[in-house]
């Protein structure tokens, strides 16, 4: 026989019933777990499955026994509260709380609506930022073990990826540690198709193991393997990307096979990488892969044969169990030999070797990626990471506050459902369901904002020297952080009221009847602290944005040396036209006097180095007759321009003259100097007449000293520099500027006509505004400065809201109290008085918070700025005013309204 | 589940004839056809409670050649509940289906 009392007895025991009662219970289940068992057995099951079954009737014991204790004890309590019995299970009244909150949330539209709104700007916010940092500088390449992947690089001031063929070799052959290390070197390919125009396409020099090592299989065909990759017999043969495949092929399988002639090489194409791939480069697109074997065929000279120039770019897999560090030690054992002595061989002289003692190593993980872009990204990204994070924090602080507030008038609900036993954690749980619901608004809504925000500021940033390309569609890691951030603000600002509200004093608050209930001095702490938090954190915000917008200022401000308004760049590419230097010369004479005659253009010319491009060509230059030394001996920027170049792009003339058309291939070479140049080679001798080294032997003497400007950048320091006659070099530049006299893209029709007249044929590689190219230098403060300003905006918007409403609320509360002092003779500007005096306080505690706190965070601003440092006084002042003003605006209302308190109606209030 | 819908199936299952608590379970899942069902844990102290309430009356019975069980039966107090709360129970589902928009069939 089945003992089922003996269990049921066991169930029952912590209820201590009378002893009858327990019998007659224990009597009555049993008979139930008896049929239970019957039954089982009736319908087939083992007598063990039999008995379990019966068993799992009596479900939990300490469920049985707490529902017979509420019916057992002597004054049963009736609960009324919702989803009473949730400790069985967690999410029991899940469903309960969602329906509840949703009705919450429904009942106040007016405070749903904002809520969500502020929520959905915080949260978006940062999903945006959060979109562009993962694309930048968190994802993985697609490819096999990314994480084993490193990239060494050269440093001397800034680290480089950047080494010549011969260390290359070195590292290749000796090292330990890798288990394959791969070269690559970017490259602008000249390429025609047969039935398409030529054109020039991202192409990428790669050795031969370069997929094999990094795990890349083809879509269609073959990757480039070692076999392609032999110097003495190369396979003339390209792989191309899935984004080229479509856009020059229409996805065409008949690709395979098609010949592709690239800088007058026919190659093969063997392959497609697939579409994922698209180099290793984050933000940029190869779509030609050609062995880097054959770069001694495509170009001349070779890269690979010239000692020392540093053209690619490698890659290590380390091997499996090999950590960092270790493939660290490794690689810097062999870089003396591989980098440092080839390179020292190559200089000479004692300045030389102290550089080369300050060369480091650096290896770094690759597995996301080479990315200039994001060194270039990672601290600004860092910091508008930061920004958006304050400005959500600023938003939660509102949102508890509101939440706060609400809770205060929610008061006797709450202590309705505390008498009648509803539980704490119950009722913190009930609370927090509507906060995370809230938060789910907010974030579906942010989501959405997220998406047209990081779509534009991806604009922002192709408007850059160097086009980015990144998708930055929310993807389900973008959706990940996004549902973790809205769970984080619900608990952040749900915690603190749900706590609050869930320990009020019944009696009071009962007692207090309909008009809520009155938490008392810690919930008016609490809401204070939060605007005095809000106000700390606009503040930091505002300094910062003071900071960005300030330093973008300063750049705009930079005297570059030149006139960068309405002066058009064109560029052409002679390289590929037939065109004979000599040739050449005489047509862009020709095409020059064209340009000119232009109506519209005041003055044209042209030069070998554009102006702030980045790019730029170095002599060595001393002056005749004077011994060699260290010193005289200098390495000195060089650029070759046409006559005019300087009145083009208005770079005064100091001393001597221009090039003119009498500087000829075989008249006397002409230099013309910068003053920095002037000064530095000559100090107060007159220049003019001077005869200067360039190179090994050739003498050139000096005609002219010109102003000083920008050569490479935007922000760089005045360097010497020494103008060459374009027309008395081998090969004229291609590098046209043209000064209109209004816009110079109105001239852009004609230039081109011009061009098609005189040079038919020739590729017009470029056209762009010297305004442009300046700005593209600047692209990373606007993008910083902009964001920075709109989200210190949005935080001080939105902590007047908050400071706006706590003050109302307060108001409200007080208008009593009021209402007795101006019964006893107090006058409106007193009380106003009073209201804004408060006010100032909040403020100005939040502000002594701020300063403190901003100029700690604005240290890691410091190299982002220009021109200024983060402890700026200006700037720190002008935020303290600003917010100052904002709060006290923000006050004004409800201070106003306090003053015009009717005592009469005051007092009868209540 | 509605706020005291289980007492109102309770309530009715009874009124007919007095049911043993086996019986009544039985009866819950079969009519529904499995989608409730309840479980010595919470249909007796539920049986209890109506007891306690007056609204049923728990009598032990003795069959022969089975041990006594007990058995329920409506008080008429529990008839009058019953009859508050069936029309209740209707208006409400009434109103649900009005605003769901089903037909109330």
């Amino acid at each position: 026989m089945l003992e089922w009392k003996t269990e049921i007895r066991h169930r029952l025991a912590s209820l201590e019933l009378e002893p009858s009662r327990e019998a007659e219970i224990a009597e009555e289940l049993s008979q139930h777990l008896m049929d239970r068992y019957t039954e089982s057995l009736a319908c087939g099951a083992t007598p063990e499955e039999a008995y379990r079954a019966a068993l799992a009737e009596l479900d939990s014991a300490e469920l049985l026994a707490r529902e017979l204790r509420r019916v057992e004890s002597s004054a049963p309590p009736e609960p009324v509260v919702l989803g009473s019995n949730w400790r069985g299970d967690m999410f029991g009244g899940l469903w309960q709380d969602l329906r509840f909150a949703t009705r919450m949330l429904l009942k106040n539209p007016g405070f749903t609506v904002v809520a969500a709104l502020t929520l959905a700007l915080g949260i978006g916010a940062n999903t945006a930022i959060f979109t562009l940092m993962d694309a930048v500088l968190l994802k993985r390449l697609p490819v096999k073990q990314p994480e084993q992947l490193v990239e060494p690089m050269m440093v001397s001031g800034k680290a480089y990826n950047s080494f010549s063929w011969q260390a290359f070799q070195h590292w290749r052959q000796r090292n330990q540690s890798l288990s394959g290390l791969i070269a690559s070197s970017n490259s602008r390919f000249y390429c025609v198709v047969e039935g398409a125009a030529p054109e020039r396409v991202a192409g990428q020099y790669v050795t031969g193991d370069f997929f094999s090592v990094l795990g890349v299989s083809p879509a269609i065909g073959r990757m480039i393997t070692p076999g392609d990759d032999r110097f003495e017999a190369p396979n003339a043969v390209a792989v191309i990307s899935d984004g080229y495949w479509s856009r020059r092929f229409g996805r065409d399988p008949a690709a395979l096979g098609k010949r592709i002639v690239v800088e007058d090489v026919p190659l093969t194409i063997v392959g497609v990488a697939p579409a994922e791939f698209s180099g290793l480069q984050v933000g940029s697109r190869v779509d030609l892969w050609a062995p880097l074997a054959t770069e001694p065929l495509m170009h001349r000279p070779s890269f690979t044969s010239s000692a020392g120039y540093k053209w690619l770019q490698l890659v290590g897999r380390m091997k499996p169990g090999i950590s960092l560090d270790q493939a660290r030690a490794d690689l810097d054992l062999l870089f003396r030999p591989a980098v440092v002595e080839p390179e020292l061989a190559l200089q000479t002289g004692p300045e030389a070797e102290r550089r080369g003692l300050d060369w480091r190593l650096k290896v770094e993980p690759a597995g996301n990626g080479l990315s200039p872009l994001r060194e270039q990204f990672s601290k600004p990204l860092a910091v508008l990471m930061v920004i958006v994070g304050l400005v959500l924090l600023i938003a939660c602080a509102n949102l508890a506050n509101l939440l706060l507030t609400r809770a205060a008038t929610r008061g006797r609900e709450i202590a309705v459902r505390l008498a009648l036993g509803a539980g704490r954690a119950r009722l913190i749980r009930q609370l927090l369901t509507e906060s995370l619901l809230l938060s789910l608004i907010g974030a579906a809504a942010g989501v959405l904002l997220a998406n047209f925000g990081a779509q534009y500021l991806l604009e922002i940033l192709e408007s850059g020297r160097t086009p980015v390309l990144l998708d930055v569609q929310p993807d389900s890691r973008a959706l990940v952080f996004t549902a973790l951030l809205s769970v984080l603000t619900a608990l952040l600002y749900g915690l603190a009221p749900a706590l609050r509200a869930s320990r009020s004093d019944l009696i009071a608050a009962l007692k207090v009847g309909g008009r809520g209930l009155e938490f008392g001095g810690s919930r008016q702490r609490l809401s204070r602290s939060l605007i005095v938090a809000q106000i700390a954190i606009s503040l930091i915000l505002l300094v910062g944005a003071g900071l960005f917008l300030r330093t973008l200022r300063n750049l705009h401000s930079i005297d570059l040396g030149f006139e960068r308004e309405n002066v058009l760049l064109v560029t052409l590419d002679p390289s590929h036209s037939g065109y004979a230097p000599e040739q050449t010369r005489h047509s862009f004479l020709a095409l020059l006097d064209g340009i000119q005659a232009i109506p519209g253009v005041r003055s044209a010319s042209l030069s070998w180095n554009p102006p702030v491009a980045g790019g730029g060509s170095s002599r060595t230059v001393s002056l005749e007759g004077r011994a060699p030394g260290p010193e005289a001996k200098r390495e000195i920027y060089v650029n070759w321009v046409a006559p005019r170049y300087f009145e083009t792009l208005g770079v005064p003339l100091m001393a001597g003259r221009d090039f003119g058309s009498h500087d000829t291939p075989t008249s006397p070479g002409a230099v013309i100097l910068n003053q920095t140049m002037a000064r530095v080679f000559f100090g107060d001798a007159n220049p003019i007449g001077q005869r200067i080294r360039v190179g090994d032997n050739d003498i050139r003497e000096v005609v002219g000293v010109v102003g000083d400007s920008h050569y490479l950048e935007v922000r760089e320091q005045i360097t010497p520099t020494l103008y060459l006659n374009t027309f008395q070099s081998p090969a004229p530049g291609g590098e046209f500027a043209i000064r209109a006299t209004g816009d110079p893209n109105a001239v852009i029709p004609a230039v081109r006509r011009e061009i098609e007249r005189h040079v038919k044929g020739m590729a017009i590689a470029n056209v762009r505004t010297l305004a442009s190219q300046v700005d593209a230098w600047i692209v990373q403060e606007r993008l910083v400065a902009l964001l920075s300003s709109c989200f210190s905006g949005l935080a001080m918007f939105i902590a007047a809201v908050g400071l706006y409403g706590v003050l109302s609320y307060t108001v409200a509360r007080r208008t009593q109290e009021i209402g007795i002092r101006m019964a006893l003779g107090a006058q409106p500007r007193d009380v106003m008085a009073m209201i804004l005096k408060e006010i100032t306080w909040l403020v100005c505690l939040g502000l002594a918070l701020g300063v403190p706190l901003a100029l700690i965070l604005g240290r890691f601003t410091a190299d982002l700025l220009y021109g200024l440092t983060p402890t700026d006084p200006l700037t720190i002042v002008a935020g303290i005013l600003v917010m100052l003003t904002v709060a006290l605006l923000a006050g004004y209302v409800p201070a106003r309204r306090a003053s015009r308190v009717d005592p009469m109606v005051a007092l009868r209030h209540e | 589940m509605k706020k005291g819908s289980a007492e109102l199936l309770i309530l009715s299952l009874i009124e007919a004839r007095p049911r043993h608590g086996y019986e009544i379970s039985k009866l819950i899942e079969a009519r529904s056809a499995g989608a409730l069902s309840f479980h010595v844990a919470s249909l007796y102290p539920l049986l209890y409670r109506l007891e306690k309430r007056g609204w049923i009356k728990g009598q032990w019975v003795e069959k022969a050649g089975q041990r006594r069980r007990r058995y329920y039966k409506l008080t008429p107090e529990g008839k009058k509940t019953l009859k508050a709360q069936r029309s209740a129970w209707e208006s409400f589902v009434a109103a649900i289906s009005r605003i769901t928009g089903t037909e109330h069939a």
